[in-house]
């Protein structure tokens, strides 16, 4: 069984804040689910190597080519496009967040 | 005329034959739309403005529109899936006011088709859940009983297409969200072989899993819109180009092929109901000259533990991003580095989102890695391998697509592990990259079963003839 503790510290590592009530819940569903994957546990893998993914799919490469940079104009309207979902923007095209370092 | 009610094939011939043109198919779309989505819920946004000028310009010209495969065929689209300028939330309230900045390459696909976009459809948040109810915009509802969950995650597109509301959609499927609601909302779902479509432009929840598809009326359809959104990508590395080439499937080529029952799908969890109509659907295709037998897939019991540790450890990491700096929901009262992202992440992220981030943390974390997810990674590995035997014997595999028919919405909200369940037959496909499909046969209490195929890697030219044999017996 996980502890409240476990789920508070597991919550900050995942930048996200839990009311009391909302710990105690996570605690209880988290540990049944974790009971459910129990079932794994007893699956001999000793002599199995890990898959990484579903995919059959290794070593995509491509030739290292300079491609065309888009026009002036055209590069301009896509900065604008994503500037314009920033929510807080300064001077400049910036991006504004919190002090990194205090 | 109700034109909404066609498949893509019936309104294509009807279009190229000048029945009717694509603004008149358009508009009975959007007729139905406003007569039912109130009720519904299947649409985050409508466009109807973009495809009224669309439908309107394809039908003044239609002759230079004619020999684009989707010419005028109005599409649902799922909300995780880009179209420039517009809306794309996800279901959730971390993105609920984000313009999309790109196209996906499915969308430039079928803009080059021709296709008609009407709208984006409702999901569980981030693609995460079987019922649509975790979508920040509420639930979306069965049509066939607006009392019942669609199923989900792409349970808006499911809807939209089961109620007519346009002619077929695109959906994303991770561990079973298109087949699960194709299978709940009585109509066809595809999910196609890992890496066959790109998902350049998906919003990315398990990167390993996830694979774009569609809903469609019919198996003739369905094979008609993986032709146009298939191939390679050079913005998705994963993405595979296909040597076995698509073709019209015809249910003849179902008549010489051996097919699987999976043994493990046919025990404790299946609704009995469910159980009976699958058996009647083999029994037809007995008749028709299709030979079955048992087959092990020994794994596969495993395969749900299996999925909710993999899934979940690559949601944590694939949802770190959210941030609320660059784009999304943001919190002007943070007063630190800290506080902003705890304030814009709490903030923006739902209930089911944030349970499986901290599960995948939980998993990833050091001393619980190997015990989890290593461990997780071997038992893929056997159950691949499993899949690789059986279709040493057999051509496809069939199980039921989800153990039970649709459920009241409400029911399973609460237990997440109960949710999970649901799964339990889709979840294996995606772990060993199969293609899949779900197929309508037939009703317990006025709710739709599902028939799900399962074929061997880049073989859906079998399993789109199978279930042309399982669409046509079951006519009879």
């Amino acid at each position: 069984m996980l502890t409240k503790e476990e789920i508070k510290h597991l919550a900050e590592l995942a930048r996200l804040e839990l009311t009391e009530e909302e710990t105690e819940k996570y605690q209880k569903q988290l540990s049944e689910i974790l009971d459910y994957m129990d079932i794994l546990k007893k699956i001999d893998t000793n002599k199995i190597k890990p898959e990484s993914l579903a995919s059959y799919n290794i070593n995509q490469s491509r030739e290292d080519k300079i491609r065309e940079i888009a026009e002036q104009a055209e590069a301009k309207i896509i900065v604008s496009k994503i500037l314009k979902e920033v929510p807080q923007t300064a001077e400049d095209n910036l991006i504004k967040t919190k002090k990194i370092f205090e | 005329m109700n034109l909404n009610k066609l498949t893509i094939s019936e309104a294509l011939k009807g279009l190229k034959e000048k029945e009717f043109s694509a603004e008149e198919l358009t508009g009975d779309c959007f007729k139905a739309i406003e007569s039912q989505d109130k009720k519904i819920n299947a649409f985050i946004t409508l466009l109807k403005e973009e495809a009224q000028e669309k439908a309107k310009n394809i039908a003044n010209d239609f002759s230079s529109f004619q020999n684009k495969s989707l010419a005028g065929i109005p599409l649902a689209i799922k909300d995780n899936i880009l179209i420039q300028g517009v809306l794309c939330t996800a279901g959730s309230k971390m993105l609920s006011s984000y313009k999309a900045t790109y196209n996906a390459t499915v969308i430039n696909k079928l803009e080059d088709a021709a296709a008609i976009f009407i709208g984006k459809t409702n999901m569980d948040e981030f693609a995460m859940g079987g019922s649509t109810e975790t979508s920040y915009f509420g639930p979306t509802r069965n049509p066939h009983n607006l009392d019942y969950v669609p199923g989900g995650s792409s349970g808006g597109s499911a809807a939209a297409v089961s109620a007519d509301m346009c002619l077929g959609a695109l959906g994303s499927d991770t561990g079973g969200s298109i087949r699960q609601p194709a299978s709940f909302c009585g109509i066809v779902g595809l999910k196609p072989t890992y890496g066959r479509v790109s998902r350049y432009g998906l919003m990315a929840m398990a990167s390993s899993l996830d694979q774009i598809g569609c809903f469609t009326k019919s198996v003739d359809d369905a094979a008609l819109l993986l032709k146009v959104i298939e191939g390679k990508d050079k913005n998705d590395s994963t993405s595979i180009e296909s040597n076995s080439e698509l073709i019209q499937p015809t249910s003849k080529d179902a008549k010489k092929m051996k097919v699987g029952l999976i043994k493990e799908c046919f025990v404790d969890g299946l609704e009995k109901s469910v159980k009976k109509q699958i058996e009647k659907t083999i029994k037809n295709l007995e008749s028709f000259g299709i030979e079955f037998k048992e087959i092990s897939i020994p794994h596969l019991k495993a395969a749900l533990a299996c999925y909710y540790i993999i899934m979940p450890a690559e949601v944590s990491a694939n949802l770190a991003r959210y941030d609320g700096i660059r784009y999304g929901y943001n919190n002007p009262k943070a007063e630190n580095l800290l506080d902003l992202y705890l304030k814009n992440r709490t903030g923006g992220f739902g209930d089911e989102v944030r349970r499986r981030i901290i599960l995948g943390a939980y998993i990833l974390s050091a001393g619980y890695y190997d015990a989890y997810y290593r461990q997780a990674q071997k038992v893929q590995s056997l159950l691949k391998q499993d899949f690789q035997e059986a279709f040493k014997e057999v051509d496809c595999l069939v199980s039921a697509t989800s153990p039970t028919t649709a459920f009241k919405i409400g029911e399973k909200i609460n237990d997440p592990l109960q949710m999970y369940l649901a799964d339990i037959f889709t979840v294996p496909v995606n772990l060993a990259g199969l293609p899949a499909i779900s197929v309508p046969c037939g009703q317990v209490d006025n709710l739709p079963v599902g028939f799900q195929i399962i074929g061997n890697l880049f073989e859906e030219n079998k399993i789109l003839s199978l279930a042309k044999a399982v669409e046509e017996t079951n006519e009879l």
